[in-house]
Parts: structure tokens; sequence; C-alpha cells
């Protein structure tokens, strides 16, 4: 299914989150999550579904003022 | 100088809290970070690339120093994007402490008045410690502190521009008014003597990055800011002269010699 994950359309094959990041290559250690907008808690990751056209942002600890 | 102060139930020493961006490497960063003496960093979430790696760097080295960590919601524009991202930081963080920043304007990025206090109250409700970044409005700082902030960040001047305090009169009402808060001053400071002038006026403490991170030598920079939070805070505890508008000699004026050439005017 095609979803869009930090602004790039991407074509992945596994249907829960936890897979697609894996799928995708994040470091889960390093990653936080937000789908539509909203947040996932890694927690949630094993169980939560993605649909077509989902939205995730993918975040990492970065510099900042 | 023993001078503690406590921050959300948090005992602080240092009274600089730095930024983390804009330096010329993660050494640089890390020498001014240990020059500063602060106990206190900021940092951001952004966007990950798989193939890059880069946040992974910075954030094992910040690990390592001794700090407390402040994330920021830097980039978020509304209450929501504010409350959401807040949400990624304690996760990843693992911590309370959020600095609540909503732009409302992209040219100075000034911060949106209605939307900060929106997401300042919804954050408290989610047990978070949120230090506010602000304008030096009163009405607005006295809405943040109802909603649940301890801590209240106005600036001195837009970000990055090193301007300094341009209200001063602003930011002693606001330490006159708001006694109980914690005031740091993040923003618009250049210069050493901006420090100097926060604390001086009562402030808590002060945030800065850009005039560290940008200076010839960083971490020299760092060490001066240090020098200007102890002397200023020193000063405020001093209790300063009060200013007047007439000049009143120092040497004693009795006894004056050459009394007979002086006619009363």
């Amino acid at each position: 299914m095609q979803i869009n994950v930090n602004g790039q359309e991407q074509i992945v094959e596994s249907t829960t989150l936890r897979a697609i990041l894996e799928e995708l290559g994040y470091d889960e250690d390093d990653s936080v999550v937000a789908i539509n907008s909203e947040f996932v808690p890694k927690a949630q990751w094993n169980d939560r579904k993605i649909r077509p056209n989902d939205t995730l942002d993918v975040l990492a600890p970065m510099v900042g003022g | 100088m023993d001078d503690r102060w406590t921050v959300y139930e948090t005992e602080l020493t240092s009274r600089l809290f730095l930024g983390t961006a804009r330096y010329p490497s993660l050494a640089v960063l890390q020498a001014a970070i240990k020059k500063s003496g602060t106990e206190v960093v900021t940092t951001s979430l952004r966007r990950q690339n798989p193939a890059q790696q880069g946040g992974k760097s910075f954030w094992s080295k910040l690990q390592q120093l001794d700090c407390r960590v402040l994330p920021n919601t830097a980039g978020c524009h509304t209450a929501k994007e504010a409350t959401t991202l807040a949400q990624m930081s304690r996760e990843i963080f693992q911590t309370d402490w959020i600095k609540l920043e909503v732009t409302g304007d992209e040219y100075n990025l000034q911060p949106d008045p209605f939307e900060l206090v929106v997401a300042a109250d919804q954050l408290s409700k989610l047990d978070f410690q949120v230090f506010a970044y602000t304008t030096e409005d009163l009405v607005l700082c006295s809405r943040l502190r109802d909603v649940g902030c301890e801590v209240i960040m106005p600036w001195g001047a837009p970000i990055g521009t090193g301007k300094g305090i341009l209200n001063r009169y602003a930011l002693e009402t606001l330490r006159n008014r708001l006694p109980e808060v914690g005031l740091v001053l993040d923003a618009g400071v250049g210069q050493p003597s901006h420090v100097a002038q926060a604390l001086e006026l009562g402030f808590d403490g002060v945030l800065l990055n850009t005039a560290i991170a940008t200076a010839d030598d960083p971490a020299q920079m760092a060490e001066a800011m240090k020098f200007a939070t102890l002397a200023g805070r020193a000063a405020y505890l001093a209790g300063p002269m009060a200013e007047s508008g007439t000049a009143h000699p120092s040497t004693p004026t009795v006894d004056l010699p050459f009394w007979q050439n002086r006619r009363r005017k």
C-alpha cells in the first residue's frame, strides 16, 4: 500500500506500524511517531494498523534552541 | 556564592540554560556546555532519515553530559501541533519538561499568544511542566501563570537578533507583578552584558543559543556568559543603588578649599 512517511510517498508491504518502520530501516530506539498528526506511543506500535494514504511523522532527537 | 534555585521541584545551581543548535561541530558544542557550567540544555525533534542517522550522534553525545534536557516545540504553529510534539518529546527524552513554543509570525518568530495559552493549558492538564516562551506582555504572562506555568520565558528581542533587552520596563513590570513565577529571559541575547542586565532585573535565569554558537570562540563566549550570569545575580542580591535624575558628589563637600572664591549663585 502507499503511505506518506516524513513527506515522501512510500510503497510498503507491512501493515502494522512497527513492521513498517522496520521495513523502511528506521532505528526504533531513536524514533517517535505520529500518525495523521496524532502521537502514537511506542507501546502501541505492535498493534497499530496502518491504512493506505496514512501520513507518518517519524522523528528523532536533534539540536534545538 | 551558593545560590541554588528550584525549577519544578528540581534544584539547580547554574542560572544559564543553553540551546544546542548552530554550533560548528558537536565537539565545540560539548566544550561550550562544559565552559558555561549549565545544567540544562534544549533539544528538538525533527524528521528522521534512516540513511543519515544524523540525530543519533547528537543524542548519544548529549547523554554523556551531565545535563537535564529541555525539549522544545519549535516550528509548531498551533496548540494541537505543540501538544502532539510535546507528547512525542516526553516519550523519547523521558522528561515532563517542555519548552513551549508556538509561532504566530514567521518574520520575527513572534509567539502566538492565543494558541500559546491554549497549549499551555492542555499540557499542564497532561502533567507536563511547561516553560512557556512568550512575548513580554504582562496580561499574557499572567494567563500563562493561571493555567499552570511555573516558569515563563519572555523574549528580550526576537530569536537570533542579538539585540538584547528591547523593553526593559515591561520586563521590570513582569518581575514586580509575578514574583512567584520563575522568569527566564529567552531569546535576543547577543552580549554577556545583556545576560547581566536580565539577572540584575531579578530574572531567575537566561536561556541563550545563537550568541554562543556563532561567536568566533563559542567555548570562551560560553564562559563569558557564565561570568555575566554570576555578576548579574550577585548585583541583584547586593541591592543596586537607586537611580537619580541629578548629580550627587561622592567626595564630601564640607570644608572645601578655596571657599573664599566661591559665591553663592
